[in-house]
């Protein structure tokens, strides 16, 4: 066996490959050093080995940690994930002895909340499934494994209620997972976008989250979760676009007080969206939608302003994308810096040098304010984006072209699926069970 | 089985892909050309904040037409608004505008013209011409107020107001309502004024805006058949009419009570109408009024001695004047309290409103009032 091994890792120093001696046996061990934990290796297989405290090879046999090998096809892979390949009396055995490095017990991070649990997904899978299970401890819940990446060789695990589940839906995925054809597979976000037909796609049709608790609460809807080793971010499927729009919170807040801040946030979106394009419009097309009052003042304010409404709204978004764009690159020291230097420039300096008006700098802010209201990072870049094709609709066509470039991004929304299921429902309950219009189903 | 998404289309051939790239430029190209004269910035706009429109007296060119523009400023005090005023005479309304955009440097724009003033030479003659300009004018707002200046609208424009923060804000905060609610101004949009020249059964009328030292006064109201002035009603005549067409609350009425004036601020009012029809040409309008309120002016001990006695004073007085204003309104054949409109509604016949015209030179009044002392207007 060691012969062979040796021959297949030729030039990797890693790979340990040993010939020990007791009194009564000659083994083989190999493993690579790089990947496992070797106080793992010696306190299960070399200490055992040397004190004969039970023959070895009975310690083999009945300690489920070893696992008969017996296609030498899969020796590599077993080495590569970490497993102790062990040779006795012709007979081979594989022990997991894995040393993962991994995030200890990360907090949540992208998605805080205030009240809600403060534990994200870990790095590990088997962490991971752990919190999972624990929060959904019902003998329903199914995993499916799989294996993604052609060098990466990720482990990517599916989970989800066997009995609540859409069956299409599942089969759907299922299928998704099995015909990614990647090299290497390092991202969560990687498998959402390896898992849509469509590479173009403006909205997320997943949810990428760290949250257990909003897994758990998929679950027990019918979601399906996909994991992999190595993110702490986990995939949510299928789901309708108001789900990208509701923190955890939501669900632990009193009733008054998450119907505000949701409807707060489709403000927000809506803003987000169209105050750059409504600011071309009205400015620049029917200025008459402003009080009298408010008309001259920007009128003023903006007399010294030489360029065009739209070159001026295109100044400040360039400058404010590259500010949020600078601050999430950023190391966090330097950060706070970047946008301390960067909100100076856009708050004062820019509409003092004359090259905006003030109402624009107050556009800008709230636009981006806005779009930080958006919980859901995907989405609020999808967001972000969004925005440019309405201001242009806004510069040849004024209001009207913003109010139907609304109109034509809702109706884009309405066509959308997420994994078959209608994606831009915004009242009725998903029921797979009655599947209805514009649903893919099993036939 | 299961039906995923379309198949990824393969990558388009270069020919294809020329194509819509040719297409796509077009559209652009078609697209760039549909902008025309739209995209006009807001600092390169100059807003007409109040027109009026008179007679000039040449006949060759018989319109005056007067625009004040709002110079933009950023900061807006008191007094400290900036206009400017530009006159021209023509022979359209239409033609003189276009002349005077040659005169500034920026596009005029009419958008926030939410005063738009007739001269009362105009007004008496004929207002007809303008209203329809007005009113076909795309970017004037329908809902702008309308009125009539005197002596002309120009000199009502060329009047600045001290406490003006932007240039004409007097004249919308008095017509808008929204700051000073006096139930002497009765304002009306150009919207209400076009149906009320062309809709049978009800007659424009238009506020009269004069100058003052400081401002304008507002506190008449012109009443027009379809076409110029027929009266003129005086500010207590406009307050009445203002309670029985609108039931305007927060008004006065008046008596006198051994000589002394006794004033009652109404805090509720309710004016019932019914047209009768007797036969050809002979019909009566019952006007029944209930009027209460506390008083604002008046002897001491009014409330507990006379209240009766005032009372039937309020009613008497408010029944005489309700019908010496009806009959004014009656004599000078107009019917700008819509009572027209409300027989044509309110009887069932094809030539409801032949005899409506036939009935009304001579109908009936019968008014009967209400009046109701609520409390002596203080803490006791």
């Amino acid at each position: 066996m060691l012969q062979a091994i040796r021959e297949r890792f030729a030039s990797a120093t890693d790979v340990k490959t040993h010939r020990i001696t007791n009194s009564r046996f000659i083994a083989e061990v190999a493993f690579i050093a790089t990947l496992v934990d070797e106080s793992k290796v010696s306190d299960m297989v070399l200490v055992p080995f040397a004190k004969e405290e039970v023959p070895f090879d009975e310690l083999l046999r009945r300690n489920p940690n070893f696992q008969p090998l017996d296609d030498p096809a899969r020796w590599t892979d077993s080495l590569l994930r970490g497993f102790v390949l062990v040779k006795l009396n012709s007979a081979i055995y594989k022990m997991d002895a894995a040393r993962i490095i991994r995030n200890s017990t990360p907090e949540t991070t992208v998605e805080s909340t205030i009240e809600g649990p403060q534990i994200a997904l870990s790095e590990d899978l088997m962490d991971s499934i752990n919190m999972i299970r624990s929060r959904y401890a019902s003998p329903d819940l199914l995993e499916e494994e799989f294996t993604v990446g052609s060098l990466s060789k990720t482990r990517v695990v599916m989970l989800y209620d066997q009995v609540r589940v859409d069956p299409a839906v599942l089969e759907i995925v299922r299928l998704k997972l099995r015909s990614i054809q990647t090299d290497v597979l390092s991202a969560s976000g990687q498998l959402a976008k390896f898992m849509n037909d469509n590479r173009k796609r403006l909205f997320p049709v997943e949810m990428v989250t760290e949250r257990s608790d909003r897994l758990s609460v998929g679950l027990s809807k019918g979601k399906i979760i996909v994991m992999m080793q190595g993110s702490m971010f986990a995939l949510l499927l299928p789901i309708v676009f108001t789900d990208l729009m509701s923190a955890t919170e939501d669900r632990y807040e009193s009733f008054w007080t998450s119907l505000l801040l949701l409807s707060l946030r489709f403000i927000a979106l809506l803003m987000t969206t169209t105050l750059p394009a409504l600011y071309i419009a009205v400015i620049s097309y029917n200025p008459e939608l402003f009080r009298a009052q408010l008309a001259f003042s920007i009128a003023g304010s903006r007399a010294s302003v030489p360029y065009p409404s739209f070159i001026e709204v295109f100044i400040m978004l360039f400058m404010i994308e590259m500010l949020v764009e600078a601050s999430v690159r950023l190391p966090k020291y330097i950060g706070s810096t970047a946008t301390t230097v960067g909100g100076l420039i856009l708050g004062q300096a820019a509409q003092q040098a004359g090259l905006v008006s003030s109402i624009m700098i107050i556009v800008t802010s709230v636009m981006a304010i806005s779009n930080f209201v958006i919980p859901v990072y995907s989405l609020s870049l999808s967001v972000r984006f969004i925005k440019y094709p309405l201001i242009a609709l806004a510069i040849f066509f004024g209001l009207p072209g913003v109010a139907g470039g609304v109109f034509a991004g809702l109706i884009y929304l309405c066509s959308q699926r997420s994994f078959g299921k209608p994606y831009f429902r915004l009242r009725l309950p998903i029921d797979w069970r009655h599947a209805d219009i514009g649903e893919v189903k099993a036939e | 089985m299961i039906r995923l998404d379309a198949p990824r289309r393969p990558s388009l051939p270069l020919r294809a892909f020329s194509r819509r790239l040719a297409a796509l430029l077009l559209a652009a190209a078609l697209l760039l050309q549909a902008t025309g004269c739209g995209f006009i910035d807001i600092d390169k706009r100059f807003f007409v904040v109040a027109l009026s429109v008179d007679k000039s007296g040449n006949d060759k060119k018989p319109y005056r037409i007067t625009i004040r523009l709002s110079i933009p400023n950023s900061k807006t005090e008191p007094g400290m608004e900036k206009s400017q005023i530009e006159t021209i005479d023509a022979k359209e309304i239409s033609e003189g505008l276009r002349i005077l955009k040659s005169r500034v440097d920026k596009e005029i724009d009419l958008g926030h013209c939410k005063v738009l003033l007739l001269g009362e030479q105009l007004a008496r003659d004929d207002i007809s011409d303008a209203v329809e300009w007005m009113m076909r004018r795309r970017d004037i707002q329908s809902s702008a107020f309308v009125a009539v200046g005197q002596p002309d609208g120009r000199r009502i424009l060329e009047q600045m107001p001290l406490s003006e923060r932007y240039s004409g804000n007097t004249l919308f905060l008095t017509f808008g309502g929204d700051a000073t609610k006096s139930s002497f101004i009765r304002p009306i949009k150009l919207f209400d004024l076009f149906r009320r020249i062309n809709e049978h059964g009800m007659d424009p009328y238009l506020p009269i805006v004069s100058l003052t030292k400081n401002g304008y006064e507002v506190d008449r109201l012109a009443l027009l058949d379809k076409t110029r002035i027929r009266a003129v009603l005086g500010p207590d005549e406009t307050q009445l009419f203002n309670q029985l067409d609108q039931q305007y609350i927060n008004s006065t009425i008046k008596t006198s009570f051994e000589d002394r004036t006794v004033m009652l601020a109404v805090m509720d009012l309710t004016v019932r109408e019914k047209i009768r029809r007797a036969g050809a040409g002979q019909g009566t309008l019952d006007l029944s009024i209930h009027a209460g309120g506390t008083l604002e002016e008046g002897p001491n001990d009014i409330l507990h001695r006379h209240a009766a006695v005032v009372e039937a004073s309020f009613e008497r007085d408010l029944a005489a004047k309700t019908e010496a204003l009806l009959r004014k309104i009656q004599r000078s054949g107009v019917d700008p309290l819509q009572f027209g409109l409300r027989f044509r509604a309110t009887h069932r016949s094809k030539q409801a409103f032949e005899e409506w015209q036939e009935m009304y030179p001579t109908l009936k009044f019968q008014v009967r009032t209400d009046v109701d002392i609520q409390g002596a207007g203080r803490i006791k």
